[in-house]
């Protein structure tokens, strides 16, 4: 995946209720990380059936996890119930969340 | 949810997978994504399986039967058995807390409430801890409990969890939404939401308060305390006494709980704010207890109990819980009683009005003057 890309990650939910949100901005990862981006979205297979979990019902405690994703001139939503998460889906989320922890300003109630 | 037994093809675990992912050389990390891609498939088609149940064993009234498993740092539930019922402790702190909370959550339902387990007829009490790496959580999936060790996975200067079983009464939140889903089934959005979550933060401070042997004056009344790591300013996650003040921190910000309907905090996000909101029940119940005085669960955890198990339906919203918990306490303790008074004054505190037999009669009599004439 060559295009620039710009993932807009959220968290919200879970026990303490905190959300947690991150902007990924491909040009500002190295070579190798916006390689793994690009990999971990192509692994994900999520980009072309983006509206398929947003109406699911939540479960008790649990994430929802929104995904704005810009490829270049392309532009994806999604909305993901971590009950009905892919396992495929898993490892962009742990990219996303990591990332998103790292950096203490990203925590927002 | 079927084991991995089921699938004997699938035997790398899904952590392993990802750690390759993670840190593996660009060949390993080829092969990981495509055995990911594989036990995705698998784990889709195990979840159309129809009928595989977990755990279906169910103890004897009075005898709780509790089953711990370790998850490994992956998502793969319920993990491997690591303690059951009666077993010496594992060392594991997480592990150890999972069964002693279980056990203390158990004993309340059933000592108390007379509630034989979570479905009222001695299911198992299946928990899993080391649930993926980093997990800043805790939660009942419909069928067991699930607990993450928070922020293991970064430095300590870094950490802002502890593990999720620190605190008892984050046990006793997550076992109460399976008695939740075996009862009133509160639609967890909005309104019925916030009141499934409030419901969980009582029972679990019903299960810390008896651990401690504290009456209601006595308690903190603070859910979550000792999650937070020194990083945060901050007592706990949540105040019942005094919801928005448990935490006050530079870095995620301040305690959004309103503990009055004036402050409702309309949302799309969180279901509707299930965790912010929660904290007007929250209070409602907190004002009751203090006004009945003594233990909590002996009068105010009972009367909430009761509404839970009998009364409340998947749309209730506060002022159903509160017409309804106030007839629950005129059922248990009589009309004139003081807890049926205390619950008024509870909900009253929040600015939700109960509406009792004497002020429904009064609006009938004002409807027949109109429509008679």
């Amino acid at each position: 995946m060559k295009v620039p890309i710009i993932i807009d990650f959220e968290r919200t939910g879970g026990y303490a209720g905190l959300t947690l949100r991150t902007t990924v901005d491909s040009h500002s990862l190295s070579a190798d990380e916006t390689e793994e981006l690009g990999h971990l979205l192509d692994e994900a297979g999520i980009l072309g059936r983006m509206q398929e979990s947003e109406r699911t019902e939540p479960s008790p405690d649990q994430f929802f996890y929104t995904l704005s994703i810009r490829l270049g001139e392309e532009q994806h939503f999604v909305r993901l119930a971590e009950k009905q998460i892919p396992l495929s889906v898993r490892p962009l989320l742990k990219f996303l969340t990591k990332r998103s922890r790292i950096k203490k300003e990203n925590h927002n109630p | 949810m079927a084991s991995s037994v089921n699938f004997p093809h699938f035997f790398i675990p899904p952590y392993i997978i990802e750690s390759i992912i993670e840190r593996g050389s660009p060949k390993q990390k080829e092969r990981a994504h495509k055995m990911l891609a594989l036990s995705s498939q698998i784990r889709d088609r195990r979840q159309s399986r129809p009928g595989v149940v977990l755990s279906g064993m169910t103890a004897a009234p009075g005898q709780k039967y509790r089953l711990i498993h370790d998850a490994h740092f992956g998502s793969d539930l319920p993990g491997l058995l690591i303690r059951s019922e009666g077993a010496a402790p594992t060392g594991d702190k997480a592990a150890d807390e999972a069964y002693e909370g279980a056990g203390q959550t158990y004993d309340l339902f059933n000592d108390i409430f007379g509630r034989n387990s979570i479905d009222g007829n001695g299911m198992n009490l299946v928990s899993t801890v080391h649930y993926m790496q980093g997990y800043d959580n805790a939660f009942w999936d419909g069928e067991q409990m699930v607990y993450g060790d928070g922020d293991e996975d970064l430095p300590e200067e870094e950490r802002l969890f502890n593990r999720f079983t620190i605190a008892v009464d984050v046990i006793g939140h997550e076992m109460t939404h399976g008695v939740a889903d075996y009862t009133s089934r509160l639609a967890y959005r909005d309104q019925s939401g916030a009141l499934n979550e409030s419901f969980s933060d009582i029972m679990g401070i019903l299960v810390k308060q008896r651990f401690l042997g504290q009456t209601a004056e006595e308690a903190d009344w603070l859910i979550g305390a000792g999650l937070f790591t020194s990083l945060i300013k901050g007592k706990a996650l949540r105040s019942m006494k005094e919801p928005g003040t448990a935490y006050d921190d530079p870095l995620i910000g301040k305690d959004p709980q309103p503990g009055h309907m004036k402050d409702y905090v309309k949302t799309n996000s969180d279901s509707g704010g299930v965790h912010i909101n929660s904290g007007i029940p929250n209070r409602a119940f907190y004002r009751a207890a203090i006004e009945t005085g003594g233990y909590a669960w002996e009068r105010a955890g009972k009367i909430w109990y009761i509404t839970l198990r009998d009364k409340l339906t998947e749309n209730s919203d506060f002022q159903d819980a509160a017409e309804k918990t106030w007839q629950t306490a005129v059922d248990l303790f009589g009309k004139s009683s003081r807890e049926q008074q205390a619950v008024i004054e509870g909900w009253k505190e929040v600015g939700i009005m109960v509406h009792t037999g004497k002020k429904v009669r009064c609006m009938d009599k004002i409807r027949n003057w109109f429509r008679d004439g």
